[in-house]
């Protein structure tokens, strides 16, 4: 997928698996190297893997609440991390 | 396992602080195992004694490797800053093993309440020209000695 494929992807994948509001917005967009544990808090292999990390901000849920999510090149979802 | 990470820790703590063997040995104290959520693994913070300095050595546990190190007493601040950014920059690089793969991000003076300030200086992990998700490495340094005080890296190998 090219990168602008990705990017829409992370929209549609995001509002899929969490609550975002309308006001959300796509904060940063990038390429990065990112961790990857089969049982997060246990000891085991990490693998570092190449990925798409979307982070978007919703200031309607509270100021500063951020939900990132991150994909492969395929658009299928790694991870989605959001704060509390 | 225990005894290797107290073993490594004292090893390093005694070539860090230049202890020599004729003084009294240094004593293992406190250790404490945690999980980093930076590494994504197991760690171990060790605490050694020396007669003069107190120092607290991370050891990964799965590897045995330091991945940090820190005086916990009052040196780490300084009421004084006697050097400036660049200094406190060639410092931490003279003294401290910088990977090939850092990418220099920032020199900060900081101010930790009653203990005074600090230097901070920090590299990022980039491979290939892309950053490395929670890699580090942070060398903080006595604004008025120019001692290291401690060194933290959380450092993935592709």
């Amino acid at each position: 997928m090219k990168e602008e494929e990705i990017r829409k992807a992370a929209e549609e994948r995001a509002r899929e698996q969490v609550t975002l509001s309308d006001k959300a917005y796509l904060k940063s967009f990038g390429q990065k190297y990112v961790k990857l544990i089969a049982d997060r808090g246990k000891a085991g292999e990490v693998k570092l893997r190449k990925a798409w990390v979307a982070r978007f901000v919703d200031d309607e849920r509270y100021r500063g609440a951020w939900v990132e999510i991150v994909l492969d090149d395929d658009g299928q979802v790694l991870r989605v991390n959001q704060s509390r | 396992m225990t005894e290797e990470i107290e073993k490594r820790a004292t090893e390093f703590a005694a070539k860090k602080m230049r202890l020599d063997e004729r003084r009294a040995a240094p004593e293992v104290g406190e250790r404490r195992s945690r999980w980093s959520p930076g590494l994504l693994k197991r760690v171990s913070d060790v605490e050694v004694r020396s007669p003069e300095k107190r120092m607290v050595v991370r050891i990964e546990e799965d590897t045995g490797e330091t991945v940090g190190w820190r005086y916990p007493d009052v040196t780490v601040g300084s009421q004084r800053v006697n050097i400036t950014q660049e200094e406190a920059r060639r410092k931490a690089e003279e003294e401290v093993d910088i990977p090939e793969d850092a990418t220099y991000e920032s020199t900060r003076l900081l101010r930790r309440g009653s203990m005074g300030y600090t230097y901070s200086v920090r590299w990022g992990h980039v491979l290939d020209g892309i950053p490395v998700e929670g890699d580090f490495l942070v060398v903080k340094i006595n604004p008025e000695t120019g001692e290291v005080t401690s060194v933290t890296k959380n450092w993935s190998v592709l």
